[in-house]
C-alpha cells in the first residue's frame, strides 16, 4: 500500500494522488476526533484546524493591536485622514495575508502512520514528500510554545537520528494534545503485538524530579548566564543609543552627583548589573526546567519533561542511549553542581539545539550525588568511579604547552604596547612581563587543572572517559555500544610512551577520547572494555 | 563481568587522592599494538609523491612566476627579491615533505582484515591506528582518485555507524581493492541488524 506512494516521479503528481481522496473523505473529521482506522490502510490525517484559529489570534495580537494604537495616534494628532487609515489598511491586508497563509497550510499538509512509515505531504509552493522508516524512528519531542497552550496544541518533531541533519526529521505544527500523546505512543511503541499501553501507562518509573533548591544553579549556569547579560546588554546599549545625552540635559545635577561619588556610583551600578544579570539568569533557568521529570516509560524510552511557560517533552529510545555524559562545568562546578546529558543516537549535536537547553540534557544542573544517581538511573548501571589517573607525561605536555603560552603571550603584549608612540622601550618590555606573568598564573593552573581532568576506568559494563578544564565531562559508555576504537599518536606523544584512545560509537561527534593515556594501558583498557576485538592485534612482552 | 570488575577494583581503587595520581609502571604485561599484516602497494609512493607534488609545485611557483613576470616587466621592483625569497622559504619544507612523506607513509599504511574485524594504520608524524569490528560495518566503498587511475590504484573506505569517520585504506591494486570490497560487502550482510 505504501508502495504506490513511494513514487519517484515528479514530486507535484507523487503529492496529489494519494492525497486527494483523504482530503474529501477525511477532511471534516480530521483535527477534532481522529476516526478509528484499519492498521493497514490509515487514512490520511490532517493537521489541527485550530492552527489555523491560532495563527489569527496571534496576527491580531501583533498586527492589529499595534496598526490601531498607530491609528489612534494618528486620530489624536488629526492626521487620521490618509495615514491613519493605510496604517489600518496595511495591518488588515498583512493579518488577511497571514491568516489566508495558515489556511493554506493546513488543508495542503497531511501525514499518516502506516505500518512500515511516516509520511508527510507539505509546503504551499512547492510540495514536499518526507517519508521515514518507522524502524529508524528514535525520538519524538513534543513542544507546547507559551502560544500554542491556550488552543491545546503541540508541536511534534520525529527524528531518525540518521545524520543528525535536519533531513531526516518531521515536524508537525501543530495538533492536539491527545494526537501528540497518541503519535508518541504509536510511533515509540516496539511492543510486537501493538498497543498495550492501557495496562501499562502507569508502570511509569520517575527517575527524578526537579526540586526548588536546585533551582539556584540557574544564577550561574552558562546558557541562562548568557541570556542574562546578553539582555544587559541590550538594554544598557538602548539606553545610550536613545538617553545617554538626553539624561546629562535632562538632570545635570544627578550627573554631578554620579561624578562626585564615583566610587559609589559605579559599584552600585556593578552591583545592579549583576543583580539584573543573575535575575533574568534565574528566571530563564526557571522557565526551561520548571516541573521537570524524569521517567522511564514502559514502551522501553526516557522522556523528558520540563518547562514553565514553553512546555518540551523529549523521548529518547532506551536502545539507542550508548550511555550518559556528567557534565562539571565551572563555575558551578566550584559549588558541588553537575549536570547529566544522554550519549544516544537521534539527538543531535550540541548546536543542535532548540532554545537552551540541547535536547540530550537528562537533567538541570543539580548536586553532583544527585547528577551520579541520575545518570545511574537513566542507565540502568552503576555510578561513577573513582578513576585511574593518566600517566605524568601527560601533564609534562600541558605544563610545556602553557610555558610555550608564556611567551608567545609576553612578546604579542610587549611588541603591541611598543607601537604605541607614549609608551617608552621600557614600558614596553615592563607590559611584556606584565602580560607573561599574567599568562603564567592562568596558563599553569589551567594546565594542571586540565591534567587532573584526565582519567579513565571500566566498572562493570561501563568504560568511564574524563577530560576537560573549564567544561570537564566525564562520560559512561556502555561497552556493547563501542563500535570500534581509534589509536592516534603524534610525534611527541610516541616519544613520551602517551597515545590519544578513541573509542567510536553511533550517537553524536561519534568519537569519545582519551588524550594522553598512557600508550600501554590505553590498550589494555580498550581489550579489557570490548573483548576479543583488539586481542588478535596486541602482542605482549 | 564480575571478575573484569574486582579487577579492576584492584587495579585501580588503591587510589591516592586524585592530585597524586598512581604512578603506572611500564610492567612487561603491557601490551603493543602489532602492525596490520599487509602493507599497501609500492606504487602508493609514486602517488603520494605525485599528490605532493599537485600541492607543492603550484606553492613555489606561484611566487617565483610573480617574481619573474615582475623582473620582466620592471614594476615593482623591490618586491622582486621578496617574492624570491617567499618561493625559497617554501620550497625548503615543500621539497622536504615530497621527499620524506611518501616513503614515510609506505613504512607506516598498512591494513589487515580478518573473519571478525577490520583494522588499519596510516599517517607518518601524526599516525592512526583503526579497528572496527565486521559485525558493525555499514558500508563498504572503492574509489580511484585521477592521480590513482593512471597507477591502477584504489582507495578502499569502510564506514561504520560512528560519526568519527571511516576506515581507509589508501593504494591497494584496484582489483585487489575491489575484491576485498566484495569479501567484506559479503560478510556484513550476513550480519543481521543495522550494525549500530
Amino acid at each position: 500500500m505504501t508502495g504506490t506512494t513511494e513514487t519517484t516521479g515528479p514530486v507535484q503528481t507523487g503529492a496529489r494522488t494519494p492525497a486527494d481522496p483523504g482530503a474529501t473523505d477525511t477532511a471534516g473529521a480530521a483535527g477534532g476526533a481522529p476516526p478509528d482506522h484499519l492498521a493497514t490502510a490509515e487514512p490520511w490525517r490532517r493537521l489541527s484546524p485550530l492552527t489555523m484559529r491560532m495563527s489569527a489570534a496571534a496576527a491580531t495580537a501583533l498586527i492589529g493591536a499595534p496598526a490601531l494604537i498607530g491609528a489612534a495616534i494618528t486620530a489624536f494628532i488629526g492626521v487620521f485622514a490618509p495615514w491613519g487609515g493605510l496604517i489600518l489598511l496595511a495591518g488588515a491586508l498583512l493579518i488577511a495575508a497571514l491568516v489566508g497563509y495558515a489556511v493554506l497550510r493546513y488543508r495542503l499538509t497531511r501525514y499518516r502512520v502506516s505500518d512500515g512509515r511516516m509520511e508527510m505531504y507539505s509546503g504551499i509552493v512547492s510540495r514536499n514528500h518526507s517519508s521515514l522508516p518507522r524502524d529508524r524512528i528514535r525520538s519524538v519531542d513534543v513542544a507546547a510554545p507559551l502560544w500554542a497552550r491556550p488552543f491545546g496544541l503541540r508541536r511534534v518533531t520525529v527524528g531518525t537520528g540518521e545524520d543528525a541533519d535536519t533531513d531526516d526529521q518531521l515536524t508537525l505544527a501543530m495538533v492536539t494534545v491527545e494526537e501528540a500523546d497518541r503519535l508518541r505512543g504509536t510511533l515509540l511503541d516496539r511492543a510486537p503485538f501493538g498497543a498495550s499501553s492501557g495496562a501499562a501507562a502507569d508502570s511509569a518509573a520517575l527517575l527524578a524530579s526537579m526540586r526548588p533548591a536546585w533551582f539556584e544553579y540557574g544564577a550561574l549556569s552558562g546558557g541562562p548566564l548568557a541570556v542574562g547579560y546578553g539582555v544587559l546588554a541590550a538594554v544598557i546599549g538602548g539606553a545610550a543609543q536613545f538617553g545617554g545625552t538626553f539624561y546629562a540635559q535632562l538632570a545635570p545635577e544627578l550627573y554631578d552627583q554620579v561624578m562626585r561619588h564615583l566610587v559609589v556610583s559605579v559599584a552600585t551600578a556593578g552591583l545592579g548589573a549583576i543583580a539584573f544579570g543573575t535575575f533574568i539568569a534565574l528566571a530563564v533557568h526557571t522557565e526551561a526546567w520548571w516541573g521537570y521529570r524524569l521517567t522511564r516509560e514502559p514502551n522501553g524510552t526516557l522522556l523528558v519533561k520540563r518547562g514553565l511557560l514553553n512546555l518540551s517533552s523529549v523521548s529518547i529510545e532506551e536502545k539507542r542511549l550508548r550511555g550518559v555524559e556528567l557534565r562539571e562545568y565551572l563555575p558551578l562546578r566550584w559549588f558541588g553542581a553537575a549536570s547529566v546529558a544522554a550519549v544516544a543516537s537521534g539527538l543531535g549535536e550540541e548546536d543542535h539545539k532548540s532554545g537552551l537547553v540541547p535536547k540530550r540534557a537528562l537533567s538541570p544542573e543539580l548536586p553532583r550525588a544527585e547528577a551520579v544517581r541520575v545518570a545511574g538511573a537513566a542507565l540502568r548501571g552503576p555510578g561513577f568511579p573513582e578513576l585511574a589517573a593518566h600517566p605524568r607525561a601527560a601533564l609534562r605536555r600541558r605544563l610545556v604547552r602553557a610555558a610555550a603560552a608564556v611567551p608567545i603571550v609576553a612578546a604579542a603584549a610587549g611588541t603591541a604596547a611598543w607601537f604605541v608612540p607614549p609608551v617608552s622601550a621600557a614600558g614596553a618590555v615592563l607590559i611584556a612581563a606584565a602580560a607573561g606573568v599574567l599568562t603564567a598564573l592562568v596558563a599553569v593552573p589551567y594546565a594542571v587543572g586540565c591534567y587532573r581532568g584526565l582519567g579513565h576506568g571500566i566498572s562493570g559494563d561501563f568504560l568511564y572517559l574524563r577530560r576537560g578544564m573549564a567544561a570537564r565531562s566525564t562520560v559512561a559508555l556502555k561497552r556493547g555500544a563501542i563500535i570500534g576504537w581509534t589509536v592516534r599518536r603524534s610525534p611527541f606523544q610516541r616519544r613520551a610512551g602517551l597515545s590519544t584512545l578513541g573509542a567510536m560509537v553511533a550517537a553524536g561527534g561519534g568519537l569519545h577520547r582519551a588524550p594522553d593515556i598512557g600508550h600501554g594501558r590505553g590498550l589494555a583498557l580498550a581489550d579489557e572494555a570490548v573483548p576479543d576485538l583488539l586481542a588478535p592485534f596486541l602482542v605482549r612482552s | 563481568m564480575e571478575k573484569r570488575g574486582e579487577a579492576m577494583t584492584a587495579e585501580h581503587t588503591a587510589q591516592r587522592p586524585p592530585d597524586r595520581p598512581a604512578p603506572q609502571p611500564r610492567t612487561p604485561t603491557q601490551p603493543r599494538l602489532r602492525p596490520p599484516r599487509h602493507r599497501v602497494e609500492r606504487r602508493a609512493i609514486a602517488h603520494w609523491t605525485l599528490r605532493a607534488l599537485a600541492a607543492a609545485v603550484p606553492a613555489v611557483a606561484l611566487p617565483a612566476a610573480a617574481a619573474v613576470a615582475l623582473d620582466l616587466f620592471g614594476v615593482l621592483p623591490w618586491a622582486v627579491p621578496w617574492l624570491w625569497a617567499a618561493a625559497a622559504v617554501i620550497a625548503v619544507p615543500a621539497l622536504a615533505v615530497t621527499l620524506a612523506m611518501p616513503l614515510w607513509r609506505y613504512r607506516v599504511h598498512r591494513w589487515e582484515v580478518t573473519d571478525d574485524a577490520v583494522y588499519t594504520a596510516s599517517g607518518w608524524l601524526w599516525q592512526e591506528w583503526r579497528i572496527a569490528p565486521m559485525s558493525r560495518i555499514q558500508t563498504v566503498d572503492t574509489d580511484r582518485g585521477p592521480l590513482q587511475r593512471p597507477l591502477g590504484l584504489s582507495t578502499l573506505t569502510v564506514t561504520t555507524a560512528s560519526a568519527a569517520g571511516p576506515l581507509r585504506i589508501d593504494g591497494l591494486a584496484a582489483e585487489r581493492a575491489a575484491a576485498l570490497a566484495r569479501r567484506l560487502t559479503e560478510a556484513t550482510q550476513a550480519v543481521p541488524g543495522d550494525a549500530t
